[in-house]
Formats: structure tokens, C-alpha cells, sequence
């Protein structure tokens, strides 16, 4: 019996071996493609661009030159091809490189603005099937082509993609993972927003001009369906990100009168927390944002005395004005100019009258959005003033 | 050996006959080729004739002399002479006298073959014409170390004592722990040849019931020519034959021994060799130290996860490295994995054969670290650092990557507190990398998943090897994965002894005196 036993069991494992070694590829055989790149050609095709890794390059580096020519040195080669869809044109590009393609380190997915604008929903299939593709990429939009992002020399980084993932990690903009898309893509009554990069330059001033030496993200991208249909500056874009609770970050300057000297207060926020209330009222949606905030006082110009209960209280009510005028000033330009609920409005009073929802105002809700009142509550706190209170006065 | 044997069947059954030339005749045969023997004849003035018969060198023969031939001379035979007696009255005469002469152990024995046996054993043999018995005094003298600090098992904190080679010291060394009549020492003999004396110590009150006597029915079915070392008890008396892990706890400390009696186990001691058995065993016991009971409760059982860990480590990170190199690129981190392809760009070899041939090299330099002789060791530290180290990676044969992995999964291999626990996950590494390389993580899981199975079915006399894991006993989980306070394990281990388990007072945490 024992000795059945052990025979079925060495078959067993000897039949497992047979079927293996299958998926097995040695490190220098793969080409990691580190950040994907896709645009639509005037001719309608579609223009895949990888930006492939180069191990060869990487490690110590002592080898490698010094100064100047090493800092511009990237470790990353673009590869690119059009044709009809991305297994398509993966295997045309798979012809030209010795080694096998290998997307699953891919961690940026960058789109051109014009295949944005036409709509990127037949780009998006291969992302979410394909098992080497990570559903946890971050997605950008191009303002140019994805191409010539990903044939950026980096400073920092010997890979632009390396340059990209950080910069979407810092938070200080929206970042957006391909899942987060696909998901708000996929549900109702929201619409996605990416972010934007472009070149810029990293120095400001006459010298610099028409130096790109940078990427950065600018902007949002806000898409309707999956059509990009405009695009908001960095500064406006953050009033998005108050609505939807996507502030970690960010500082708030106001100007004060002071007492003898006018000036400026910067406040860091520390923490925010934004709840959303809707109601419908006589067949009208309100929506009631209200924010809890605390921040410290990290910079003052002013001569204003931040010891007094009245001027801290002048400076709070201050910062919860530019708050509220930011919030305002973009919900103006989103419901009035674009027409686009990147706000999820409409998730909103789904999920608090879906019947409602279902019957009346899912069909007109592209009407319907631009006609709903926003009122914005702020609740704020300073909680610290930095490591002196005192404000610097020259003796006179 | 066959000769050896048709001696032993030349002296059976042949008794003392009283016939000095006889007698001597029968031992010269028997010994034939024996130069160690020594024969010693004497004659007294009163005309009796005897021989003593000794092994050169067992004998401390500066003392015969003085402890038998003297007392004989103006005791015994003075007084036969003068009371003129008969020879019929000289042997009780002799047998009274026994208890003068001044030796560890003296007795009186008429057959042919245990006499030789006595006397390979050290005992000098006196036979006396007219006798038909003889004398068997033990001078014995034996060559032996000192105590010294076991060279194995090293403690910074605890007793430095270690066993050696000598039983009877190793049984002091207990016994001095232990001064109970409690403490049971049960002798048996082991080997056709060797005569190999084993001894079984145990707390009669606390062991676990029906061990001694499995232990004895074991140990007595074994019949084999010479015992060399306790590993060939371990190796015959096991529950398991084939495992390649040791079921039977080795030691060379004396209070790794008597914790164990403590809790209810029983040691195994064998002659000639400093390494005692310890039954039954537990798959925690690998990772515990005595030392962890001589330092801080916290510091041993962060230790402890240390050892778990580096366990682990040790048996599946070179299979983890060749499993994500080759079949999972994707769960490394971008970085990571960029640094490990630029160190693995110029490699000729695949991971897998890159690794184990590594792993072989670093196998075959501890070998021979342990090997060489020490004038020479040094000379393998220094090659075995270029051959694994700089001189491999920038040749381009092995990835700088791997050499990391070689080194941490070798410096993990050597925290086993048990060598030969350590010996067994070390070869098992190796099946491991085969199984990563072939079918990659899956492979992993399958050898640790059969690895668990067999480690379930594992028993060590009738205790499962995962005790108390599996079945899990929460109360002994205090003294295995973690320790707890001394005050805290008031218990022996359930899995051993559940009868008398209770082994202090409830109340016994320290606490400042109250406030008056």
C-alpha cells in the first residue's frame, strides 16, 4: 500500500515537472518596460511607445562618465511602433528586440491628448486583461505626445517614468491609478480626472527660456465618458480635489492689513477632512460641503500680532474665505464651462435616492449638474504658529 | 571479527578449574595476539602459586603492589600458614578477606568467558592454584579529558561544563544537579564487541509514563558488533528511519540534560562519547537554547523569532531569489529588480544553476573549514572569500545579487542551536531551490507544503514532532514560541507529562513588599 502510495506520488510530481519551466525567463531575457506610452496617429492608428529599461546601465555605475554627460545619461530606451491594437502592435515591436516584452513593471501609462480627446476606451481593454498589466499603474495625460515624454532625459532619476511615479507619490497633486479610472469610469453619476504633465522648464527667469529640462504635472485632464473635454490648471484643479476629499497637502496664503505693515500669511494645512451632504429639496439637488480643517501658521511678513485671540481669528476667517472662493470660482468653471460631474455628484445622490436616481435623474443628469447649488461649510482651526510667536521688527 | 568470534566460542561455558597452568593456559588462548595483557606470576614462601592477569594501561598497576599482592603476602596467607588450614578453607578464608583489600569493586566470578570479559573491561584478575574461582579486583585507570566548556554548544550566560567521553563523570555531572534518590540511572550494555555501557537517567516521579520501558525494549533489541557513538543508539532506536531530521535530541551540556529530565523526558548516556540523547524531542526544542532560561524573558523571546525566522530563511531564500528571478518579475520592486538585472546581465548561467552551484561551494568550504587541519584553515577562509566573493562577481560567473543571497542564507544556516537540526534544513535547501527553479513559487509551496506533511506525521517516541502546535496545546505555546517569565511557566509541558506537571507555586511573580 505504502509503496503505491509513493509511486503515484513521484509520478505525480514527475508530471508536474514536465509541465513546467513553461513561463520560466531568465532576468536577461525579458525587456522591462518601465512606463507605456500610447497616441493616436493622424492616420487613426494607434502609436505604442515602451520605455525599456536598461539593466546594463544601472547598478554602481563607476564604470560610466562623470559631470554633465552622466547626469543627462538615462538608463531607458524608447521603442515605438503603430498598428491596430497594443497586442498588435506588441508583437511588431517583439520582432525588433531580442529579448521578450515584459509589461508588468510597467508603472506608468501615459496618453497623448489626442487620443484623449478622441476617447481611450479602446486602449483600456488590454490594461485590464492582459495578466503582465498592473491594474495599480498610474495614468497621466500627455499634453503633447506620450512619445516625446517618455524620451525625456531625467535629472534625478535614470528613468523618466522613475521621475513621474515619484512626482504622483507626492501628493501634492492628484495622482491617479489606472484601477481608480477604470472604476469611475464604470460607475455612474462621476467622471475621471487625470493628471497632466508637460515639459517645463526647472528654472524660472530670462536664461531659462525654451530650456525643458523637467516634466512635472501642470494639470487636470477631466474626461466625460472616457473623452477628455478640457483641461484646468494646477491651481484651479485643486479646487477639484477639495470636493472630492483628495487633500493631503498644501499651503494657503493671505494677504493682511497688519497694523503698520501689510504683508502675508502662509498657513500649512494639517488636516482636512471634507463630508459631503446632499438633499433634494423641492425637486432641487443641494449638496452641503463641510470641511473640517486645522492648520499652522508658518510664515508671517505682516506686523500683525499672532498672540491676540482677534487676529487669529481674522487670519482663520481669512484663509476659510480662499477656501471658499476657490471652491466656488472652480465649481463655476466645471458646472458652468465644462459640464463635466468630476465632482460625483451624481454618485452622491445615487446613493442617497437611488429610486430617485433611477427614475428622474440619471437620463437628464448632464442637464441637471450644472443647476445644483454647492454650499461650502469650513469649520477651521489654527492650531499652531510655528517655533516663535513673535513677529520681526527692525528697531527703529 | 570472525576470529573474535570463534574466541568467544572457544571460552563459553568453560569453568576455573583451580589448575594454574590450565587456567592460564585458557586465558593465554583466548588472548592470543593480545600484547596489551600482562601476566604476572608470583609464588609466595608458603608455596602457593598465583598469577595476576591485567590489560597494560587500564590498570593503575602502581597500585597492585600494595592493594593486592601485599595483603595476600602478609594477610591472608600468613594466617593459612599459621592456622594450617586446608584448601577447601583457603577460599573462604579468601572470600572473607575480600572486603580488606582496598579497591573500588572487587568480586568473584568461575566462568571462563566473563572473566576475559572483566578483564578488557580493567579488572585485574587473580587466580591462585588450588582455586577454582577467581578474584576480580577493580584498580581500573582510565585516560580521559578534563571538563572543559562543550565545544558545540557555547552559552555566554550558564554553566561551562560539558560532558566527556568518561560515563561516570558524565552521570556526576547529573547527579550533582540532582541529588535525589529520585534520579534514576538504569545500566545497560549495548554492542557484542564494545560492550558499551548506556545508561538511562530519569525523575522517576515526573517522566513520562511508559517511556522507560519503550526506551529499554528499544535499546534491547539492538545487536550490533560495537557502539562508536550515542548516534548509533539514536540511529537504531528512532521512530523514523528515513527522516532526515533528528528525532532524538544530542547534547553535550549536562543542564540542557537535566532540564530535560525535569520535564519529564529521560536522557540517554552513552559511554565513550560526551554527546548524551535526549527522548522525546519537539520541533520547538531547535529553536530554544538553555541560555534563554539564564537571560531576560524579552530578550529570549525576540531570540527566538530571530531563530524562526532565520530558520526560515534559511531553508527557502535562495529558492524565493531563483522563484522571483525567473518566474515572478513582477512581485520585485522596479528598483530592486533593475539593480538585480544589471547584476545578472553578464552571468552566463541560469539562476537555478547559479544557485545551487553557489550554494555547493559554500557548503563545501564549511565542510572543509571543519575538516582541514587548523594550520590550514585559515587558508580556506581566504580562498573561500575570493572564490564566493569579489573575484567570482567580477569574472562575471556569479551575480553580485546572488552572492548576497549565498552569504545571509549562510550566516541564517549557523544560528541553529542544534547541528545537526541545522545539517537537516541546510540539505533540504537544496531540493527547495530545485523545485523554486522548476515551477517557481508554486514549487516552493509544494516542497514546504509536503515538507509540513512529514513533519506532522513525524513522532517522537509517540510525541508528535509539532507539539504543542500541532495538536496545539495553548498552554505549553508559553515556553515554545515565545518565553515567559519563570514565574509564569508553573507547568511542565503537557505533551510529556500531564500526571505530575505542576512544577512551582502559583504566587511566585516578584513583587515589592507592600507598603506599611
Amino acid at each position: 500500500m505504502r509503496s503505491i502510495t509513493a509511486v503515484l506520488l513521484v509520478t505525480l510530481m514527475l508530471s508536474m515537472l514536465l509541465t513546467s519551466c513553461w513561463s520560466e525567463q531568465e532576468l536577461d531575457e525579458i525587456a522591462i518596460v518601465t512606463a507605456t506610452g500610447l497616441d493616436r496617429m493622424d492616420n487613426g492608428k494607434l502609436r505604442l511607445s515602451l520605455l525599456i529599461a536598461i539593466p546594463r546601465l544601472f547598478g554602481t555605475g563607476s564604470a560610466q562618465g562623470g559631470g554633465e554627460s552622466r547626469l543627462e545619461s538615462s538608463a531607458g530606451w524608447v521603442v515605438s511602433e503603430e498598428g491596430d491594437s497594443i497586442m498588435d502592435i506588441t508583437r511588431i515591436l517583439q520582432k525588433k528586440l531580442p529579448r521578450e516584452i515584459f509589461y508588468s513593471q510597467s508603472r506608468v501609462i501615459i496618453i497623448g491628448k489626442k487620443l484623449a480627446t478622441e476617447g481611450v476606451q479602446p486602449v483600456l481593454d488590454f490594461f485590464e486583461r492582459y495578466r503582465q498589466s498592473q491594474l495599480i499603474s498610474y495614468v497621466a495625460v500627455s499634453k503633447t505626445t506620450a512619445l516625446d515624454i517618455l524620451n525625456f532625459q531625467p535629472k534625478f532619476e535614470k528613468l523618466g517614468s522613475e521621475v513621474l511615479k515619484q512626482e504622483m507619490r507626492q501628493n501634492l497633486t492628484p495622482s491617479v491609478q489606472f484601477i481608480d479610472f477604470l472604476n469611475t469610469l464604470m460607475s455612474e453619476g462621476i467622471e475621471p480626472i487625470v493628471p497632466t504633465i508637460e515639459f517645463m522648464p526647472s528654472q524660472y527667469g530670462e536664461g531659462s527660456k525654451g530650456k525643458i529640462d523637467n516634466i512635472a504635472i501642470t494639470g487636470l485632464a477631466l474626461f466625460h465618458k472616457d473623452k477628455m473635454v478640457a483641461e484646468m490648471d494646477e491651481q484651479n484643479g485643486r479646487g477639484i480635489l477639495w470636493v472630492i476629499n483628495k487633500i493631503h497637502k498644501g499651503v494657503i496664503t493671505i494677504q493682511v492689513e497688519g497694523e503698520e505693515r501689510p504683508g502675508n500669511v502662509s498657513t500649512e494645512l494639517e488636516r482636512v477632512t471634507v463630508d459631503r451632504e446632499t438633499e433634494i429639496r423641492n425637486g432641487k439637488v443641494h449638496i452641503t460641503l463641510k470641511i473640517n480643517l486645522t492648520e499652522n501658521v508658518y510664515e508671517n511678513t505682516s506686523d500683525i500680532d499672532m498672540d491676540k485671540v482677534q487676529n487669529v481669528n481674522l487670519v482663520q476667517k481669512k484663509v476659510e474665505d480662499a477656501i471658499k472662493k476657490r471652491i466656488y470660482d472652480n465649481c463655476k468653471l466645471v458646472q458652468g464651462k465644462y459640464n463635466t460631474d468630476v465632482y460625483g455628484f451624481g454618485q452622491s445622490v445615487y446613493r442617497r435616492y437611488p429610486k430617485q436616481w433611477h427614475k428622474e435623474y440619471k437620463e437628464r443628469w448632464d442637464e441637471l449638474f450644472p443647476q445644483i447649488q454647492l454650499d461650502v461649510k469650513i469649520k477651521g482651526r489654527i492650531i499652531r504658529s510655528g517655533l516663535t510667536n513673535n513677529v520681526i521688527k527692525p528697531e527703529e | 571479527m570472525a576470529a573474535g568470534a570463534s574466541t568467544d566460542q572457544n571460552i563459553q561455558n568453560v569453568r576455573v578449574k583451580g589448575v594454574l597452568s590450565d587456567d592460564l593456559t585458557y586465558i593465554r588462548q583466548s588472548f592470543h595476539h593480545c600484547s596489551d595483557l600482562v601476566y604476572r606470576t608470583f609464588s609466595f614462601p608458603s608455596g602457593h602459586q598465583g598469577a595476576l592477569v591485567f590489560m597494560d594501561g587500564l590498570v593503575d598497576d602502581t597500585r597492585i603492589e600494595e592493594v593486592i599482592l601485599e595483603p595476600l603476602k602478609t594477610g591472608i596467607l600468613t594466617q593459612y600458614e599459621r592456622l594450617n588450614l586446608s584448601d577447601s578453607d583457603l577460599r573462604s578464608l579468601l572470600e572473607l578477606s575480600l572486603n580488606e583489600i582496598q579497591a573500588d569493586q572487587v568480586k568473584t566470578l568461575d566462568m571462563m568467558s566473563e572473566i576475559a570479559g572483566s578483564i578488557c573491561l580493567g579488572d585485574t584478575a587473580l587466580f591462585m592454584q588450588g582455586l577454582p574461582m577467581v578474584c576480580l579486583i577493580s584498580l581500573r585507570k582510565s585516560e580521559h579529558r578534563a571538563v572543559e566548556e562543550p565545544g558545540t554548544e557555547m552559552a555566554i550566560r550558564g554553566p561551562r561544563d560539558g560532558f566527556v567521553e568518561n560515563l561516570r563523570t558524565n552521570t556526576t555531572l547529573l547527579r550533582r544537579r540532582l541529588p535525589t534518590p529520585d534520579l534514576k540511572m538504569e545500566t545497560m550494555q549495548v554492542g557484542r564487541l564494545s560492550k558499551t555501557q548506556v545508561v538511562i537517567a530519569y525523575l522517576d516521579s515526573v517522566v513520562m509514563p511508559g517511556l522507560t520501558e519503550e526506551i529499554k525494549k528499544r535499546i534491547s533489541r539492538i545487536d550490533i558488533d560495537a557502539v562508536l557513538d550515542s548516534h548509533y543508539i539514536e540511529e537504531l532506536i528512532t521512530d523514523s528511519a528515513l527522516s532526515i531530521f533528528p528525532l532524538i535530541l544530542n547534547t553535550e551540556r549536562p543542564d540542557k540534560v537535566t532540564a530535560a529530565i525535569l520535564e519529564g523526558r529521560a536522557a540517554i548516556l552513552v559511554d565513550n562519547t560526551p554527546f548524551a540523547l535526549i527522548a522525546p524531542t519537539v520541533v520547538a526544542d531547535s529553536i530554544q537554547t538553555r541560555e534563554d532560561y539564564y537571560q531576560n524573558y524579552l530578550v529570549a523571546t525576540a531570540l527566538r523569532w530571530l531563530r524562526i525566522w532565520l530558520h526560515f530563511s534559511a531553508l527557502v531564500f535562495p529558492s524565493i531569489y531563483v522563484a522571483l528571478s525567473t518566474y515572478h518579475q513582477e512581485m520585485i520592486p522596479t528598483n530592486l529588480l533593475l539593480s538585480i538585472a544589471s547584476s545578472r546581465e553578464e552571468v552566463p548561467f541560469p539562476a537555478i544553476v547559479e544557485a545551487l552551484l553557489m550554494e555547493a561551494a559554500f557548503e563545501g568550504l564549511r565542510e572543509a573549514g571543519i575538516r582541514l587541519p587548523r594550520a590550514v584553515g585559515q587558508a580556506v577562509s581566504i580562498v573561500g572569500a575570493l572564490v564566493i566573493g569579489q573575484a567570482a562577481v567580477q569574472a562575471g560567473i556569479v551575480s553580485a545579487t546572488l552572492v548576497i543571497v549565498v552569504s545571509f542564507t549562510g550566516i541564517a544556516s549557523f544560528v541553529f542551536p542544534l547541528y545537526n537540526q541545522g545539517m537537516a534544513v541546510r540539505v533540504l535547501r537544496f531540493p527547495m531551490i530545485v523545485m523554486a527553479g522548476f515551477l517557481g513559487l508554486y514549487g516552493i509551496f509544494l516542497g514546504l507544503l509536503i515538507l509540513l506533511i512529514h513533519l506532522c506525521k513525524l513522532r517522537s517516541f509517540g510525541v508528535p514532532y509539532l507539539s504543542p502546535l500541532a495538536p496545539l496545546h495553548g498552554r505549553d505555546l508559553k515556553d515554545s514560541l515565545i518565553r515567559i517569565p519563570l514565574w509564569g511557566a508553573k507547568y511542565r509541558p503537557a505533551f510529556i507529562q500531564r500526571a505530575n506537571s505542576r512544577r512551582m507555586k502559583g504566587d511566585l511573580r516578584p513583587e515589592p513588599a507592600a507598603k506599611k
